[in-house]
């Protein structure tokens, strides 16, 4: 069926199907990894974005004091609307049955029956609510640590607390997962705002346009527009977010993950391919003999490369035909639990013919190009030089007429060390394309587990830096018309507070030379010498009393690529606006946010719509401390009849974060873990190709005297020059390496650039982890060529 | 009779470390088509490269070499591969058959390069070779459990899987012994009384037994070049079993 040539092939592979085996293994494990990446993300990036569209999301969303539904009738009529939904949202606390209190935002619909944007998903239980029933967004029920049929308290921010049977879940695809927010979402119905003593009116207006092919940039205007006509019939707006087009809010994390999954993915293949120029090398390497042989009954170039070709597309094949199957289960499974975690269903688990064709693509395109380089070299070699007893690196040298390089002149200058210490580091060199090669893996593998940690710290830095610049521990906020008096004697009257402050905040927009609002923006109030927030400038300064100047963060930098500092920027709110400088870039992990002084906030005419906040300080700054005085914060104000409308710690809002980071972080260890493992495969590789180049070799050393142990600890010594060169190289590539993705990292996902924090110990650790894994691969495949008899060593071919 | 292989005044130096050195120092010869032509000399006196310089193995310095009516300086490299495998049949001393095929597959090998022989008789015709060097029931057997004579046998049959009219044998029984030496020589007697042209670089004086004309070579260049006919009714006269030129 097969001519001899393909025969050859086939048994070329099968008679050293130890290495081949490697080579495979490498290969489905480097396809198996890009696979269930490219699967997973196939799948979940259509499916989010699916479920996203049918929910209907809206593109703009405007806070405005208080309507009824007959505004819905009068904005419908504006000729660039769309849909419109009204919506009441209401920050609260929640309870559950165990008594423990969560942060919840509450949304009232005015028909469940009939949502036109923001579509809510029936999940179980009841729906609609009735009265004194609350719907729990599904994720969000397991943040409440609650089940459908419990009784659960609600705080307003009236003070009030109601009771609701949890009546059903809800799926609700547009909002930030619940558990990655650390917010119960709520829905409720109209009448139940009666149970809870609030007034029945509407304060977020939702809309979408009839053209949908609008930036967000191109939406400002028109966002702007709207919210001048609705302020022309009396419907003041505080602020409108315009949410971008088509992207889930968490899309950007999402997408951070795949893209580090896919840059491990590929790098993974690219590991494997250069197993398999190894691997290839060193039967080409040993087959030279052959292939002078073929040449001499007719072979042509071609014909001799198509032989090698083929087996490297033979070993390929195989790894894909293992991996693809693997990959596919693998991926649809990856892909439930990430959509779990995103908090979306999959209904197709289709797989577009795109990916599989990169996976075949990637798993044979790269080995054979990689293949190519040794093969074609091979295919050059004339008759007589194949028939020359050296290998294929002397071989060259003869060719070339060059006998002294780099490494010769290497092997000179260790003229010192003891000779089976120069045969260890000769036989570690002697290949030196392969010793490159292998190096090259190890050092790979050591960039990454450095970088993941390196990566890491940076990441937890940047959290540590966040927290340190906030010199307070509880952020309290007090309804506005509470006397500050009463606030300030209420926690005055606790001996655990140190210290407190209390500023406002509001929101204001920032407009265009024509007065167009180009976003709305978080500004705070602060005293400028304010003991309590210190945030970390990454230019400029702090801000002086009475300057007409703001501080901003990082986050609206990026947004408004135009802005930088000493920029002037218009900040309106209402009739009033005011030119100001920004005087100051903050790093500040947050949404877009800028600090003032008491005057900007006055001459805006916000404290009327600000809130206020306190900052307060406990005498003893540990976590349990803190929780401690928080309970006392709270009882207080209880006992006083004064109302808490939230009360937070100064890492909660840092939790989230963390967590994101610690996603990134498990993501990242367990990518490099499957490269070291690709890496020990590498070594294996060539540790058996260089031992059994050899094997005649270490015959004759045992024939004059040296024991299995000798050879053992030459193997050893080479793996670990192999190690330490490689730990070395390492070492310098993971600096610039590291700088990049927690550049990048940061950029993705909060939109700050941040800044790298090394992991030293790592440097320390890294180097025994690699000593191991290249020590274990040189001696566990070599085993068996070691105890050849000396006899058999010394005829072997 | 015409000459199959005119060497013209062929020269080859190699370079090894900057230092010249000459294989071949202007060496001319004709071989008839239908000759046994031995060629002996001692370690580095370059009968194989002259070997090689027919083979189109290697190329020469200076000087033109014709076989089979083609000009091998004007053959493109690309082409003196397949070119080789059709006209000539090349035998070596270690063999050099491909350890993971089996005799009848090494015998397949030079007629799935090249082409020449049609597809459907492949099998047929490398079974006949098998059967020429007494091998035929062992064709499924690999190359690693032969003996040295046998293996050499193998490698003469697949020296004329492509029917090529010039047998080129370097030291084809160098690692053989004695009555194996005098079995491979026989089969090459044969194989020219058949009709091929046959050239064997030895150093072992028995082949002139078999061969019908004998050149020495002693540092590149050609010392004697005599019909071995001669020699042997010089020997006889002389009473000498061994022969030498």
């Amino acid at each position: 069926m097969f001519n001899s040539p393909i025969k050859k092939t086939i048994r070329d592979l099968s008679a050293h199907k130890g290495r081949s085996i490697l080579v495979i293994i490498s290969i489905a494990l480097s396809t198996f990894i890009l696979g269930v990446i490219l699967n997973s993300y196939a799948i979940l990036s259509r499916e989010m974005n699916e479920s996203f569209q049918q929910a209907n999301p809206s593109g703009i969303s405007y806070q405005i004091d208080q309507f009824n539904p007959s505004l819905l009738e009068l904005i419908e009529k504006h000729p660039a609307i769309a849909k419109t939904e009204a919506r009441r949202v209401i920050a609260a606390q929640i309870q559950n049955k165990q008594g423990e209190w969560h942060p919840a935002i509450l949304y009232v619909l005015r028909d469940y029956n009939d949502i036109k944007l923001d579509i809510l998903q029936e999940d179980e239980g009841n729906w609609p609510p009735k009265v004194g029933q609350i719907l729990i967004e599904r994720q969000a029920l397991s943040v409440l640590d609650g089940n459908i049929d419990e009784t659960v308290k609600i705080k307003s921010t009236l003070g009030d607390t109601t009771s609701f049977t949890v009546s059903g879940t809800t799926h609700d695809v547009v909002l930030a997962q619940a558990e990655w927010e650390n917010l119960v979402y709520g829905y409720i119905s109209h009448d139940s705002l009666q149970l809870m003593g609030m007034e029945k009116y509407f304060n977020r207006l939702n809309i979408t346009l009839k053209d949908q092919s609008l930036s967000q940039e191109q939406l400002a205007p028109i966002a702007d527009d709207i919210k001048n006509w609705l302020q022309k019939y009396n419907y003041p707006v505080t602020r409108f977010d315009i949410a971008k087009p088509n992207k889930h809010p968490h899309a950007n994390i999402t997408d951070g993950m795949f893209i580090i999954q896919k840059v491990f993915a590929i790098m993974c293949c690219i590991l494997s391919s250069i197993l398999v120029f190894n691997l290839i090398s060193a039967i080409l390497s040993r087959q030279l003999p052959q292939i002078g042989a073929m040449k001499s009954i007719g072979a042509k170039p071609m014909q001799i490369r198509m032989i090698y070709f083929t087996s490297v597309f033979l070993l390929g094949t195989l790894g894909i035909t293992i991996s693809l199957p693997l990959a596919y289960f693998a991926g649809n499974q990856y892909a439930v639990v990430l959509s779990k975690m995103m908090n979306f269903d999959i209904s197709n688990f289709s797989i577009p013919y795109w990916v599989i064709l990169t996976q075949i693509g990637l798993g044979l395109f790269i080995p054979l190009l990689t293949a190519s380089i040794p093969i074609h070299q091979a295919s050059k070699f004339t008759i007589r030089e194949t028939f020359i007893e050296y290998g294929f690196q002397q071989s060259n040298t003869v060719r070339k007429g060059k006998s002294k390089n780099i490494f010769s002149k290497l092997l000179s200058s260790l003229a010192y060390l003891p000779l089976t210490s120069r045969l260890s580091v000769r036989n570690a060199i002697r290949r030196k394309a392969r010793f490159i090669l292998t190096t090259s893996i190890l050092m790979v593998s050591g960039t990454l587990l450095m970088t993941t940690f390196n990566v890491s710290k940076s990441l937890k830095m940047t959290v540590v830096d966040d927290a340190t610049s906030k010199n307070w521990d509880l952020k309290i906020e007090y309804p506005r018309k509470i006397n500050q008096k009463t606030i300030r004697d209420s926690l005055l009257s606790i001996p655990q507070v140190e210290n407190f402050e209390s500023y406002l905040s509001s929101s204001v927009e920032i407009v265009d030379d024509k007065n167009n609002a180009l976003l709305s923006i978080d500004i705070i109030s602060l005293k400028p010498y304010s003991s309590m927030t210190n945030p970390k400038l990454v230019s400029g300064r702090w801000l002086i009393a009475n300057q007409n100047e703001v501080v901003v963060n990082q986050v609206l930098v990026n947004r408004l690529p135009n802005i930088k500092l000493g920029s002037i920027i218009k900040l309106k709110s209402g009739k009033q606006s005011k030119l100001v400088t920004i005087v100051g870039i903050a790093k500040r992990l947050s949404m877009q946010m800028l600090f003032s002084d008491e005057q900007v906030f006055s001459e805006l005419e916000l404290a009327k719509s600000s809130k206020r906040f306190f900052y307060v300080v406990s005498k003893e700054r540990d976590r349990h401390s803190i929780n401690l005085l928080k309970d006392k914060i709270t009882n207080n104000a209880k006992k006083n009849r004064l109302t808490i409308k939230s009360i937070t710690t100064s890492w909660e809002d840092l939790l989230i974060i963390e967590d994101h980071f610690e996603i990134i972080f498990n993501l990242m260890f367990l990518l490099t873990l499957i490269v070291m493992l690709i890496a020990g495969n590498g070594i294996a590789l060539t540790m058996v190709s260089n031992v059994l180049e050899r094997t005649k070799e270490i015959g004759i050393l045992k024939a004059i005297g040296a024991s299995n142990k000798h050879i053992y600890q030459m193997l050893l010594s080479e793996g670990s020059l192999i190690a330490i060169v490689a730990w070395a190289l390492a070492m310098l590539l993971t600096f610039p390496v590291s700088y990049i993705i927690v550049y990048a990292l940061g950029s993705l996902l909060i939109a700050t650039p941040l800044e790298l924090t090394l992991e030293s110990t790592i440097f320390f650790y890294s180097l025994p982890s690699m000593l191991v894994i290249a020590c274990l691969a040189s001696v566990v495949p070599a085993k068996r060529i070691i105890r050849l008899p000396v006899r058999e060593a010394l005829i072997y071919e | 009779m015409q000459n199959i292989i005119v060497i013209e005044s062929v020269s080859k130096n190699y370079f090894i470390e900057s230092r010249k050195f000459s294989a071949l120092n202007n060496i001319s010869l004709n071989i008839e088509q239908g000759d046994f032509l031995s060629i002996i000399g001692k370690s580095g006196s370059g009968k194989s490269t002259l070997l090689n310089m027919m083979s189109g193995i290697d190329k020469a310095s200076r000087g033109k070499i014709t076989v089979a009516s083609v000009d091998l300086s004007k053959i493109k490299t690309s082409d003196l591969d397949r070119w080789r495998g059709i006209n000539i049949g090349l035998v070596f001393q270690f063999f050099q058959l491909i350890p993971t095929l089996t005799l009848l597959e090494n015998i397949l090998l030079p007629m799935d390069f090249c082409g020449v022989i049609p597809r459907e008789n492949r099998i047929k015709r490398a079974r006949e070779l098998l059967a020429s060097v007494h091998l035929s029931d062992r064709g499924n057997q690999f190359p690693g459990i032969l003996s040295g004579g046998e293996k050499q046998r193998v490698a003469i049959a697949r020296a004329l899987a492509n029917d090529p009219a010039i047998i080129l044998a370097d030291e084809p029984t160098g690692n053989l012994d004695s009555a194996t030496t005098e079995t491979i020589y026989q089969l090459f007697q044969q194989l020219n009384q058949l009709g091929k042209t046959i050239v064997i670089v030895s150093h072992d004086d028995r082949i002139n037994y078999y061969a019908k004309r004998s050149i020495k070579m002693l540092d590149g260049q050609i010392v004697n070049d005599r019909y071995v006919e001669a020699i042997k009714e010089t020997s006889k006269k002389n009473d000498k079993v061994s022969v030498h030129v």
